[in-house]
Formats: structure tokens, C-alpha cells, sequence
């Protein structure tokens, strides 16, 4: 790059670090005073840069949430043709927009566009709008999920199509939000709940693994939605009361099964080294949550505690330990401030639970406290030594 | 704009409206290609959250409880899955009297799915106004009303108008 090329965004504290070092840097010799200054004269300091980001992406939620609940507020005044073709006129306006903004940040390539994404992310909401008043409009019955399936297959096309991640991430949500939903309305079962969403978990983290090579802009938003999916499923079969009771497979149930397991082997056959591991543990977590079902132990909800119980409670922490400690672990390989904190809140929210699901039964007030703080304790050394000593070992196997 | 760019983006709006499409195919058909036909109807009054304010009917004369000879499944309990209701003139409006699993020879029936006691047929919901939706579902508690429907050849079929009586 050139000196005269424009100066890049970056954040006071950011400049501060920089500042430090290059002094430093000139002290020791490394760096001539002209080279330090021509360093520092690449960057300018910018505050509003996340700000903006922020507020240009609320107000495009606001306005494509807006769109939606006006199609739901049923506009008398309109008729139901006029109301649709208006909800497709500002569907193919931010469609176009976008590209057009698109094209033209293209040519200063370096400088990061958060009104691109959020109008892209205003035309992925408004097709959602579109196939909602396509339904009203033509008096498709309420509640109806494959009306959501619709919208994701829509957005995903959208971000396939221009390779923004904007619509993805509408996508990817309304996909994983269609698919519980279809799995629960055709078979309201504890197991198949926590079977469909673990195979959506080893689904989504396998395309994020296999987009590390194509288009890896797209992987975190896959992969991180996948594990936000792997805590959130260990999470429902650890309850007590869930069960194996009522299963039955549902054709939804089973092309999700046959999908997951066709992208597991896709993405552990083409990747090499660790990284092959990822989708791996999804699997892992998958029979684990299975397993945890299946067990009838902890099924009763109430009455005296069994020993059975109690393991099953204390397996089910120590599984879920480990699963959060992978996720923490990835979270520090890939640099992914994210997978930290949803493994953490995860392990927080999952101890609090089980603590009161299982030991509140046999302990009371103060002492429930103690042994809390106590497990919490405990799991979080844990949780730091491991997390801190695999993910050295990761990195030494890599080089 | 150059001509890769609108090739890119023309494909991604034919194909989300072609999605579109998918999802109303069966009401666009009946819409588009049906006959009307009056049927009795019986209600009460939700919400959808993407969709507002809407009634949610039931019908009387569809279902298949007062005949009893002319019944070929189980009339409490519907097989889960695919069905058919074939439909019959009883005075102004039109009746069934039972389910079938095969695909009738004669129009008019209705195709149906049903989930092992409810049989859902598409026509189920008439959205409208928030005020509207409440007085309809109002007037429809008090009494029965009727509604025009429009069903294709296939049995695809679209509401097309409620009248509380």
C-alpha cells in the first residue's frame, strides 16, 4: 500500500496501544522517527464508527420490524392487492439500493460499510414482509411455520446471491426458528425437540466449517449460531422433566438427521488438522443430549431425590462443563469474543438451573447459596485451567 | 450498475418471488382457477403475530358426524396425514359427509391434512381488521354464519368471503 492511501478508522484506545509500542519501538532503535510518523499518520481516531454501526443497524430492524407490523395491522383503508404490491415496491427498492451502495463502496475498498449491510439487512426483513402479506392477502390460514421457511429460503438466496452477510444472518435465524417450530407442531415430543435442534447445531457448525475455504466471511455467523444451538439443546435435555415420551420420527425430523450427518462427513473429510475436530464435537454433544433424554433417571420433577437423580444431574453438569469449555476454547482460537461469552453465560445459566432443579430439594435457602457459589467456584477454575491449557496445546499441534 | 450486477440481482428477486409463490401456491390456484361455493361457518377471535388480527372458523357442515353409514375411517379420530372431503348440495350451502384417503373422482371435495384430530384444509383463517375481526367473531358466537369459498380442481381451496348472517 502506498503512503497517500486514505487514513483507516480506528478506536482511541486502539491508537493508544499503537502510540505506546512505536515509542517504545524508537527507543530501542527498530523504528525511525519519519517511519513511526508515517505509521501513526495511517490512522484516524474514530468514535462514532461502532456507534453508527449500532444505530444504522436498530434502525433498519425498526423499520423492516415496522414493515412487518403494519402488514399485520391489516390496513383496511387498502385492498389486499394494493397492500402487496406496496410491500414488494419497498422490498425491490432496498433490494436494488443496497447493490447500488454496494457498487459504489466497492471502489474504496478498506473502509468497511455499515450502511451497505444495513440496508441489505432492511431488504431481507422486507421479503419477509412480502411473503406475509402475499399469505394474508390471500387468507392463508394463521400459524402457519412453512410461512417462516419461506422467508429464510428467501433471505439465504439474497445472501448467496450478492455474498452479504447481512441476509444471512436474517436467514439463518428465521431458518432455525421454521425448522423448531415445524419439528414441535408435527411432533410435540421433549426428544424431538433436543434432537432437532442438535442436528441443526452439527448442521450449521458443519457449513461454517466447510465456508473456512469459500466465502469465509460467511462461517462465523454458521458456526457461532451452531453452538449458541450445541448449549442451548444440552441445555433443554439436561431438565429433569424432559423425556423420550410421545417421539415419534416426523419427516421434518428425519431429513434434518440425514442432512446433518451428510454435512458432518463433508465437512470432517475436506478439512485437515483441527480443524476437523468442531464438527466432531456438535456430534458429540448430539448423543449426549440423546443420551441425556433417553436416561429415565430425573424424569420426576418432584417427590424424594433419588441417587439416580443426582448423577443424572451431576453428569449432566460435567457434560455440559466440558461442551462450554470447548466452546471456550474455540472462542480463544478464533480470536471470537462471542463463542467466550455464550460459553460462559451458558455454564452460568446451566449451573444456576441444575443447582435449583435438583439440590434445592434437598437443601434450603442460605445453603443452597453456598453450595452455588461453591459448584461455581469450582467449575470456573476448572473451566479456566482447561480452557487455558487446551487451546495452548491447539495452538503448539497447529504449527 | 453493470450488467453482471443486475443479472445477479434479478435472479435473486425472480427467485424470492418465485418463493413467494410456493408459499400461497395452493389459495393463488383456488383463487385464480376455483368455483365458489357457500359453507356454514362457527368462530372465535386471535391474533397472528406476523399477520394480525384474524377469525378463526369452524365448519359445522364439514364435519362428518351425522351420518354414520356412509363413513369410511374413524370419524372421532381422522388419520394423521393427507385426506379428502368430498362435498355435497344440501339446500344453499354444501356439506360432507365423510373423509377419504384416495382422491375423490368427482369435484367439488376439499384436500385436507390432518394431524390425527384436526383436519385443516386451508381455510380455516379470514383475516381482516382489527375491529372487524371482533365484531365477526362476535356475531359468530351468537349464531352461525356462512362462508364462500373458492376450490379448484385439485380441492385447493381459498376464503374468499365471510357474511355473519
Amino acid at each position: 500500500m502506498s503512503l497517500d492511501t486514505p487514513t483507516r478508522p480506528a478506536s482511541p484506545a486502539q491508537l493508544d496501544w499503537l502510540g505506546r509500542e512505536l515509542t517504545l519501538w524508537q527507543a530501542e532503535g527498530l523504528l525511525a522517527d519519519d517511519q513511526a510518523a508515517a505509521i501513526r499518520g495511517r490512522y484516524h481516531a474514530s468514535r462514532r464508527f461502532s456507534l453508527g454501526r449500532l444505530l444504522l443497524t436498530l434502525g433498519a430492524l425498526f423499520i423492516g420490524v415496522g414493515l412487518i407490523w403494519l402488514v399485520a395491522a391489516n390496513l383496511d383503508a387498502l385492498p389486499p392487492l394494493a397492500r402487496f404490491l406496496v410491500v414488494c415496491f419497498f422490498w425491490l427498492v432496498f433490494l436494488v439500493v443496497g447493490e447500488l451502495l454496494a457498487g459504489r463502496r466497492a471502489e474504496h475498498a478498506g473502509i468497511p460499510s455499515p450502511l451497505v449491510g444495513s440496508v441489505r439487512l432492511l431488504a431481507a426483513l422486507t421479503f419477509g414482509a412480502v411473503v406475509f402479506q402475499a399469505a394474508q392477502s390471500l387468507q392463508v390460514p394463521a400459524y402457519e411455520p412453512f410461512l417462516v421457511g419461506i422467508w429464510s429460503a428467501g433471505a439465504l438466496v439474497h445472501a448467496y446471491g450478492v455474498r452479504a452477510t447481512a441476509p444471512l444472518a436474517v436467514g439463518i435465524v428465521t431458518g432455525v426458528t421454521w425448522f423448531v417450530w415445524q419439528v414441535l407442531d408435527q411432533e410435540p415430543s421433549g426428544l424431538a425437540g433436543v434432537l432437532a435442534v442438535t442436528a441443526a447445531a452439527v448442521l450449521l457448525v458443519c457449513v461454517g466449517t466447510l465456508h473456512e475455504h469459500r466465502l469465509a466471511d460467511f462461517a462465523p455467523l454458521w458456526r457461532e449460531t451452531g453452538w449458541l444451538l450445541a448449549l442451548g439443546g444440552l441445555f433443554v435435555a439436561a431438565l429433569p422433566f424432559v423425556s423420550a415420551d410421545d417421539f415419534a420420527w416426523s419427516p421434518v425430523l428425519v431429513v434434518s438427521v440425514v442432512a446433518a450427518a451428510l454435512a458432518l462427513g463433508a465437512a470432517t473429510a475436506l478439512p485437515a488438522g483441527t480443524a476437523r475436530l468442531e464438527p466432531l464435537g456438535t456430534l458429540v454433544v448430539l448423543v449426549a443430549s440423546v443420551g441425556l433424554v433417553m436416561w429415565e433417571a430425573g424424569n420426576e420433577s418432584s417427590g424424594p431425590l433419588h441417587v439416580d437423580d443426582v448423577a443424572h444431574a451431576l453428569i449432566s453438569v460435567g457434560l455440559y462443563v466440558l461442551v462450554a469449555v470447548g466452546v471456550a476454547v474455540l472462542g480463544t482460537l478464533r480470536d471470537s469474543w462471542r463463542l467466550t461469552a455464550l460459553s460462559t453465560l451458558g455454564l452460568v445459566v446451566f449451573t444456576t438451573f441444575q443447582s435449583f432443579a435438583v439440590f434445592a430439594r434437598i437443601v434450603e435457602g442460605a445453603w443452597l447459596f453456598v453450595i452455588l457459589g461453591a459448584v461455581f467456584l469450582g467449575t470456573g477454575f476448572l473451566f479456566d485451567r482447561a480452557r487455558r491449557e487446551l487451546a495452548a496445546d491447539i495452538e503448539g499441534a497447529d504449527r | 450498475m453493470n450488467r453482471s450486477l443486475v443479472t445477479r440481482l434479478g435472479i435473486v428477486a425472480l427467485v424470492q418471488l418465485a418463493l413467494v409463490g410456493v408459499a400461497v401456491a395452493p389459495r393463488l390456484s383456488a383463487y385464480l382457477s376455483g368455483d365458489e361455493y357457500r359453507l356454514e361457518i362457527a368462530a372465535l377471535d386471535p391474533i397472528d403475530p406476523f399477520r394480525g388480527a384474524y377469525v378463526t372458523l369452524g365448519y359445522p357442515g364439514l364435519t362428518p358426524d351425522r351420518s354414520g353409514e356412509e363413513i369410511d375411517v374413524d370419524v372421532e379420530d381422522p388419520p394423521p396425514g393427507h385426506l379428502f372431503v368430498p362435498l355435497r348440495k344440501d339446500g344453499d350451502l354444501w356439506v360432507a359427509d365423510r373423509y377419504v384417503t384416495d382422491r375423490p373422482d368427482h369435484a367439488p371435495y376439499l384436500s385436507c391434512e390432518s394431524d390425527g384430530w384436526r383436519v385443516r384444509c386451508g381455510i380455516e383463517s379470514w383475516f381482516t381488521g382489527q375491529a372487524e375481526a371482533a365484531r365477526l367473531g362476535e356475531q359468530l358466537a351468537d349464531g352461525s354464519g356462512v362462508a364462500t369459498v373458492r376450490i379448484d380442481g385439485r380441492g385447493h381451496a381459498v376464503l374468499v368471503d365471510v357474511d355473519a348472517g
